[in-house]
């Protein structure tokens, strides 16, 4: 079987990859460039394939941070907010701090997304460089996590908002740094003096951000065969079989707690309370790894089971048994690859219905139990009203 | 061979692996690290600021920043408390990784590699490729490496398992190779080679175990076979499959060895 990626793929040559980031120079405001900026954010771009998960994270985050001199903060708000919500390592949430700085619009719950992943990162926040990649040591203008999150905290809030959530996070946590304190000093004072290039028609943009599922993907993903936990292989129309269908995608080798291992215990109670509020449904709850090739049968059995799933015809985790590669490209998955495994992945979950319509696509967001409840509790509603219109 | 021969020819061994013997630190003693600053009784916070700087100052004996070094990563058990130090013990590691003497670089390196630091990283990749001077020994290098299995290290694992004739780097390098997917054909290769070491057949053959049970059953199963094989090998594979069942475990996380110290083994030919 062939691996999911190309074994012998090999990072760009330095001197493509600084090419390639040299587009970050320039503001961000054509069409074409905002595009090509981007893009750059997908996991599948060329810059990151090859390189461990540790090199991309750097590499991602100084992309996003220079996304963001470029003016297009807004733009990169979804992909800022995915890695407020999931980001495990100091330089990825700075980004994404700053990214969250900048922007103008006023996202609900981003103060608790900021607050969340101070408490987060706090304890392993370190030094950054987000304007030189590589990195270099001794950069004059390192940056923090943690400092990143309060200016964000200053300019989303308020200051005196700011004020309150950092207060409330310091009484568990301990008192501020030096580096944190002068942040919030100036996010108190309204005098936050990062700036970027001016918005122009790149403003509020969404349509370069890759949230939709492109068309032909469920018909790929239903013609593919799949092995399961207990070995036995069948097409995904076989094992759906017409019947409401909870996808997500994840892999065993996972090591961000908040992305795969959460999101496999979450499809397990979500299994519980389908059949909970929803008894009448009849649904199965698959998970499909990115990593079929490391992820056998007998090693997809242990992590599921060790997330509470009970398998069944209903409730089943998968592997390709041919070519990932094929299915990644026909549903333009968001999955990167290094040397020997996935080195970045975003979030992503689809609820399909019984005639093999999509739902709803969930990407670069964590879901809970009971949100996908109400998706299908929703759908189900407009579906008979839908039939009842037409009788 | 008695106790100081041994010790004669693994120092010679770490020698040619270009470890400086005579370098390595013992222990400070209790004394010394108490007028260090460090001591016991101080508040930790004091103890932390005085570590680190005997562990940024070069001219400092290298038993005391070693010790400093073992204060600190003790430190980073405390979490929130070691916090405001975190970031700037970081950074003197970097350094010590980069200029302390062999044995605090091991340590510094040792600490960064477990923490997945890019800087360590690239340290050690380039310095297993050649562009910079070898930092520590190659096996060392790789088993800091093989610590992160989403990192870039099998391609280097590969070129050091086609070329090395070090039993260490071999070892360590075909634990690199256990979690990566396109490996399982050389892995299979060097679990029947008989000219292979013992320990790198049997490190292989845990590594085909774990990336594919099938394929290492049926190789197991020619191993049994095969009259000519060697019985200690047979004995292995045998325990292997006895003690498999049917789940093959996570991937084995390749302790850092304390590479050359091991007795090298002859290379028995078939």
């Amino acid at each position: 079987m062939p691996p999911p990626m190309d074994p012998d793929a090999t990072p760009l040559p330095d001197l493509a990859l600084a090419e390639a980031l040299e587009a970050l120079k320039a503001p961000g405001c054509c069409a074409s460039h905002r595009s090509l900026l981007l893009g750059m954010l997908r996991e599948d771009h060329a810059i990151y394939r090859g390189r461990g998960a540790s090199e991309s994270e750097r590499l991602r985050a100084f992309v996003l941070a220079g996304i963001v001199r470029a003016g297009l903060a807004e733009s990169a708000m979804p992909y800022a907010m995915e890695e407020l919500q999931t980001g495990m390592k100091p330089a990825g949430v700075a980004a994404a701090a700053r990214c969250a700085r900048l922007t103008t619009v006023r996202l609900d719950g981003l103060v608790t997304l900021l607050s969340e992943a101070f408490w987060r990162i706090r304890a392993v926040d370190e030094d950054v460089d987000l304007d030189h990649y590589p990195a270099l040591e001794a950069a004059t203008a390192m940056t923090t996590a943690c400092g990143e999150l309060i200016g964000a905290l200053g300019n989303v809030a308020g200051g005196r908002e700011a004020l309150r959530v950092i207060a409330s996070l310091c009484t568990s946590q301990g008192e501020l740094e030096e580096g944190e304190a002068s942040a919030l000093r100036a996010a108190l004072a309204g005098a936050d003096d990062f700036t970027a290039a001016p918005f122009c028609c790149a403003r509020a943009s969404v349509e370069d951000v890759d949230l939709d599922l492109p068309s032909g993907s469920l018909s790929a993903l239903s013609r593919t065969e799949f092995e399961n936990q207990d070995g036995e292989r069948s097409q995904f129309w076989q094992i759906a079989q017409n019947r409401v269908s909870l996808v997500a995608f994840f892999y065993t080798r996972c090591d961000n707690p908040d992305k795969c291992s959460r999101t496999i215990s979450m499809l397990s109670r979500a299994r519980k309370a389908i059949e909970e509020r929803l008894p009448d449904i009849d649904a199965v709850v698959l998970g499909i790894t990115y990593d079929p090739d490391f992820d056998l049968p007998a090693r997809l059995r242990r992590y599921g089971s060790d997330r509470g799933w009970r398998f069944d015809e209903r409730n089943q985790l998968l592997r390709t048994t041919s070519d990932f590669g094929s299915l990644r490209t026909a549903m333009s998955l968001g999955v990167g690859y290094g040397a020997a495994t996935v080195n970045r992945h975003r979030l992503e979950l689809l609820l399909i219905d019984a005639d093999g319509h999509l739902i709803e696509f969930r990407v670069r967001q964590l879901s809970n139990e009971h949100s996908i409840v109400d998706a299908l509790c929703n759908h189900l509603t407009a579906s008979r009203m839908a039939g009842a219109a037409r009788e | 061979m008695n106790i100081k021969e041994y010790r004669r020819k693994a120092e010679s061994l770490l020698r040619d692996a270009g470890v400086a013997v005579g370098d390595s630190v013992a222990l400070p003693s209790a004394a010394q690290v108490d007028n260090a600053g460090f001591g016991a009784a101080r508040p930790e916070a004091d103890v932390w600021e005085r570590a680190l700087s005997i562990l940024e100052d070069k001219r400092a004996e290298p038993a005391l920043r070693t010790a400093a070094i073992q204060k600190l990563q003790a430190g980073t058990f405390l979490g929130p408390q070691f916090r405001p130090y975190r970031a700037r013990y970081l950074r003197t590691l970097r350094e010590v990784a980069l200029n302390g003497n062999s044995e605090l670089r091991r340590s510094a390196l040792d600490i960064l590699a477990n923490a997945k630091d890019e800087f360590a990283r690239r340290l050690l990749t380039e310095s297993l490729e050649g562009s910079i001077e070898p930092v520590v020994p190659t096996a060392v290098a790789l088993g800091f490496l093989a610590r992160d299995d989403h990192g870039t290290a099998r391609s280097i694992a590969r070129r050091v398992f086609a070329q090395s004739d070090s039993l260490d780097a071999r070892e360590q390098a075909v634990r690199i190779l256990a979690s990566d997917a396109s490996s399982k054909g050389l892995l299979e290769e060097a679990m029947k080679n008989k000219s292979e070491f013992r320990q790198v057949r049997r490190a292989s053959a845990v590594a085909l175990r774990n990336l594919d049970p099938l394929r290492f059953a049926l190789t197991a199963s020619l191993i049994l076979d095969d009259e000519s094989e060697f019985a200690d090998i047979k004995a292995s594979v045998a325990g292997a499959i006895s003690r498999a069942g049917p789940a093959p475990g996570p991937a084995p996380i390749a302790p850092p060895p304390r590479a050359t110290l091991r007795k090298q083994p002859k290379r028995r030919m078939r």
